[in-house]
């Protein structure tokens, strides 16, 4: 039997057992940086400082100590992976759970998965914070959110003394839900302030919207009163507020918005939910870059464009997609769907540095440049070329300080969806994030512009969280007021040795003042050269200016998001945060050598409204991408290869970018060879068919003529199948699901394909054109 | 097996410390065999390589719960199986909420012997009972004890054999073999 298999077995093809080990390696090395990063030291270092301040905390018993520090120690260790302390389920005496949110004196706030306790901290200022136990479950809990809020490390620990509550009371915390917390006790602070009532009355009237459930989503008038109650020791911490605003809220309930009650849910603009691309979404607006031809080399063997590492496009088509219609054609940028894939190149390593570059390696290994091609699944004859950058990583504890400017729009139209709701919660998110180095100021606009925090230390993050829930929707939308009253304000406050940001936060909507852009792109153009970036979030749907806020954040250095919810603000807020804030090289530009003799045309697919010209690659004055630390940078390219091309060079990746510390230029490049091509796309890489897939999504929805004949399906089934070998499919599943939903509007609506017949190109993908 | 004396163990403690090298090795090691292994249980090359590859990745995670109790190989095999079992889990739902997957059995694969006899074992082995499959593949195939099968597949040894020879018998009768006498000797040596 054993000869019968040996048989009949199956051997490995040299090339599948390289594809195999390099996906192992690829692994590996992945892995290897884990290791080496800040991460392993640091949750170690937390883990370790978590135990002394339990020691610490619990000397005076030395049998507690013992106990404690066994039952403690795994959910503070767990809190560093999944960001969660519940001491309430490991240790029968405690009450509570560890609230992350608030950065209070005596905790330092780190990153979205370590906590670092400063074992100076002393015990005794934070015990004195601690109210009398109260007797009533519901009342205590308000009343210790209110007054917990400074010290909530302290407050999980010196509640050990507590009784146990009820049963049904103790709540778990998950995750980064405690943000839910620190917002609802902003807002609970708010409204007793405003309306002087006293903390008692607040939990007995049914009024106070305390819980993420009732504050975005849920009517709560009406509600009976035991509901409210029963509820209200869970305030903060309820299941999901990712949840919230994914779902259509039924209505918009919170004590600022409260005038407004609509009840359609949303698409909530006018025109209700009249389907597709027509009233409903009343006034977006977009701007077509055409899309790229193919090229032969012999006429111009350069590509060159400016880096783009935003994802915006992608999250808008999303957004559209979850409302049932299909996004415009001019909203699609292929790039930055093929972004906002997660690619997990390895990033840079100083070992790496002598192999395959070229030119002048840098010696700090800015970027670690990936070039990987295969045929292309949907272009006949035709080779998919990806060139992937990866930026260096640099530690949360290497951040530089941030020296924040939020500029936020409180137009009217913010008062829609929800928008400034949304809005609050992602800055809170971004609070969550920053510790006592940084500093924050805020501007806001509306009718005009006015300064409601002058820059101000993280120290007094209860100050910045007041004013940040104080913004109301109200008049006309100033953008342009606001923009400059933000930029006089970060001018005033520059500091040379952090990273000073605007954080503009709109739905793009500008009616009076500049309505278009170019009348401040000459103030921020000055200002990012001086050193403050932008950062544009946008939100909204309905009437959004994706052009104006794309625009503003490529003039001002900075990168454009576009939040659809929590989640989406807490990949920006939370896990992408250094790379948000810290810029590692400036005016990023690639440049593609194609070598002709190899290649017979080519197609960058995207990039369009970053095209640079070929002789300003190296014109320093010409301003191009930025890119943060950690981040990727994707770019396809189809390429149509000389049939005698099986050796030597193709093609050779030039980046050129400025150092954002010391001004210097420098340049990379690597070079892509015949042999290195593989020969199925089936061997690539999953991420690597992920991205053609996603192109292809993104190239029909934008009616490109190259994927006139192209099938939704077929993307869909690339991308399933790539989300298969992927380590964490949960990406790549929405793709597949969002591709999904486009085919079914597609089937129903059947819009016009490629229609404009004068740019019919002078060569198709299946043309032979051998010389 | 002396976990001590286990050179398998001292490998895998490389490479659970990331070691590039180690996992030369024990890829290098394994592929091969683990690979037709797949092969035979999934009957496709395609699908066979794509299970390879998780297989590794999952083994990169989760090398350090490899504590020597048996070779590495084994423990590399039980990761392989448990991959395909749920690769052939996503198939089966997928297969039932769209069309029926166009790749048929086997399409490419060319290896040496009669294609003939090859898609009748490829065929033989679909018919089996997944149990009996694993059992078979991992000891006629793989060579592994009773003992290592049944802690790969979560059986007692006695189970594990009894799924083992009923597998075997199951394979015979569908290729048409009569006992063929290396299968003889080898059913000695089992008993002893």
């Amino acid at each position: 039997m054993k000869e019968l298999f040996e048989r009949h077995r199956d051997h490995l093809t040299p090339e599948e057992d390289q594809a195999i080990w390099g996906r192992v390696e690829q692994k590996l090395s992945h892995r290897r940086s884990f290791w080496q990063s800040w991460r392993f030291p640091v949750s170690m270092a937390a883990t370790a400082s978590a135990f002394l301040l339990v020691f610490t905390l619990t000397r005076g018993s030395h049998e507690l100590a013992t106990v404690n520090v066994r039952t403690i120690e795994p959910p503070v260790s767990r809190m560093t992976r999944d960001h969660s302390i519940d001491l309430g389920q490991e240790s029968p005496q405690t009450t509570g759970r560890m609230d992350k949110a608030p950065a209070p004196a005596g905790t330092l706030k780190r990153a979205p998965n370590q906590v670092l306790i400063e074992p100076s901290t002393p015990q005794s200022s934070q015990t004195g914070t601690q109210p009398a136990p109260s007797k009533v479950d519901g009342k205590q809990s308000i009343a210790e959110r209110q007054t917990n809020q400074a010290a909530p490390m302290a407050d999980s620990f010196t509640r050990l003394e507590m009784p146990p509550p009820e049963a049904g009371s103790s709540v778990q915390s998950k995750g980064a839900e405690t943000n839910g917390r620190s917002f609802d006790q902003a807002v609970q602070r708010a409204k007793s302030k405003d309306e002087g009532t006293s903390l008692e009355t607040l939990s007995e009237s049914p009024a106070p919207s305390t819980s993420d459930r009732h504050f975005m989503g849920t009517q709560r008038q009406g509600k009976p009163r035991e509901n409210i109650i029963e509820r209200l020791p869970v305030a903060g911490l309820s299941r999901s507020h990712e949840g919230a605003i994914q779902q259509p809220p039924q209505t918009v309930v919170n004590g600022d918005l409260e005038k407004r009650k609509d009840t359609s849910g949303w698409p909530n603009s006018v025109g209700g939910t009249t389907p597709v691309n027509g009233q409903a979404f009343d006034a977006m607006f977009f701007q077509h870059y055409g899309v790229n031809p193919f090229i032969d080399p012999e006429d111009d063997k350069f590509a060159t464009f400016a880096v783009d590492v935003d994802n915006a496009s992608y999250t808008l088509t999303r957004s559209y997609l979850e409302r049932g219609a299909l996004p415009p054609a001019e909203a699609v940028r292929v790039e930055e769907f093929v972004n906002s894939m997660r690619h997990d190149y390895a990033p840079p390593r100083n070992a790496d540095l002598s192999a395959d570059r070229e030119w002048a390696p840098s010696e700090h290994g800015t970027f670690a440049i990936h070039l990987e091609a295969a045929p292309s699944p949907f272009g006949p004859g035709l080779v998919l070329f990806r060139v992937g950058l990866k930026g260096k990583e640099i530690a949360v504890s290497e951040r530089k300080p941030a020296n924040l400017t939020f500029v936020v729009d409180v137009s009217g139209s913010m008062q829609r969806e929800n928008r400034l709701e949304l809005v609050k919660r992602s800055l809170f998110y971004l609070l969550d994030q920053m510790n006592n180095r940084d500093r924050v100021a805020l501007v806001v606009y509306g009718t005009n512009a006015r300064v409601v925090l002058s820059p101000t230390s993280l120290r007094y993050r209860r100050t910045i969280e007041d004013a940040i829930v104080s913004l109301q929707p109200e008049g006309s939308t100033n953008a342009e007021a606001g923009l400059r009253e933000g930029y006089a304000i970060a001018n005033e406050s520059f500091d040379q040795r952090a990273n000073n940001r605007i954080i503009l936060c709109t739905d793009g909507v500008a009616n009076v003042g500049l309505t278009d852009a170019d009348n401040i792109l000459d103030t921020i153009g000055r200002s990012a050269r001086r050193g403050i970036a932008l950062t544009a979030i946008g939100v909204g749907m309905g009437n959004y200016n994706d052009v104006l806020i794309e625009k503003l954040a490529d003039k001002g250095d900075g990168n454009y998001y576009y939040v659809d919810d929590l989640g989406e603000a807490k990949k920006v807020f939370v896990e992408n945060l250094t790379g948000t804030l810290q810029t590692i090289a400036k005016d990023t530009k690639i440049q593609v050598e194609f070598v002709s003799d190899a290649v017979r045309r080519y197609r960058l697919l995207g990039y369009e409204n970053r095209d640079v010209a070929d002789r300003d690659f190296r014109n320093n004055a010409v301003d191009a991408g930025e890119v943060g630390a950690g981040h990727e940078v994707t770019a396809l390219f189809e390429m149509k290869l000389d049939r005698r091309a099986t050796r030597g060079p193709v093609a050779t990746v030039r980046i050129r970018y400025q150092d954002p510390e010391t001004g210097r230029f420098t340049e990379e490049a690597r070079t892509l060879r015949a042999e290195d091509i593989l020969s199925r796309v089936q061997n690539a890489d999953p991420t690597f068919k992920m991205d053609a897939a996603v192109a292809e999504f993104a190239e029909i929805l934008r009616h490109s003529y190259w994927a006139k004949d192209g099938k939704l399906g077929d993307a869909r089934e690339l991308a399933r199948n790539a989300s298969r070998s992927m380590d964490s499919p949960k990406d790549a599943e929405e793709v597949v699901s969002l591709i999904g939903k486009a085919e079914q509007l597609w089937s129903r609506t059947q819009p016009e394909r490629w229609q404009d017949d004068d740019v019919r190109p002078q060569w198709e993908p299946g043309q032979d054109n051998e010389k | 097996m002396d976990s001590e004396a286990n050179p398998d163990l001292e490998l895998a403690r490389r490479a659970a410390a990331g070691d590039e090298a180690a996992w030369r090795a024990i890829y290098v090691a394994t592929r091969e065999r683990l690979f037709s292994l797949l092969a035979y249980q999934l009957g496709n090359r395609e699908e066979a390589m794509d299970v390879l590859q998780d297989t590794y990745v999952s083994a990169i995670r989760g090398i350090g719960s490899y504590r020597g109790e048996g070779s590495l190989e084994a423990w590399m095999a039980g990761i392989a199986i448990h991959q395909a079992q749920s690769w052939k889990r996503r198939f089966l739902k997928k297969r039932k909420q769209t069309d029926p997957l166009p790749e048929a059995l086997d399409t490419a694969a060319p290896p040496g012997g009669d294609p003939e006899a090859r898609r009748r074992l490829a065929a033989a082995l679909t018919q089996l009972s997944d149990r009996q499959r694993h059992a078979v593949l991992l000891h006629e195939w793989m060579g592994y004890s009773f003992a290592e099968i049944g802690s790969i597949l979560g059986t007692s040894e006695a189970t594990a054999r009894v799924h083992a020879f009923r597998g075997r018998d199951a394979l015979r009768a569908l290729l048409g073999d009569s006992p063929a006498p290396d299968a003889a000797a080898s059913l000695m040596e089992q008993r002893s």
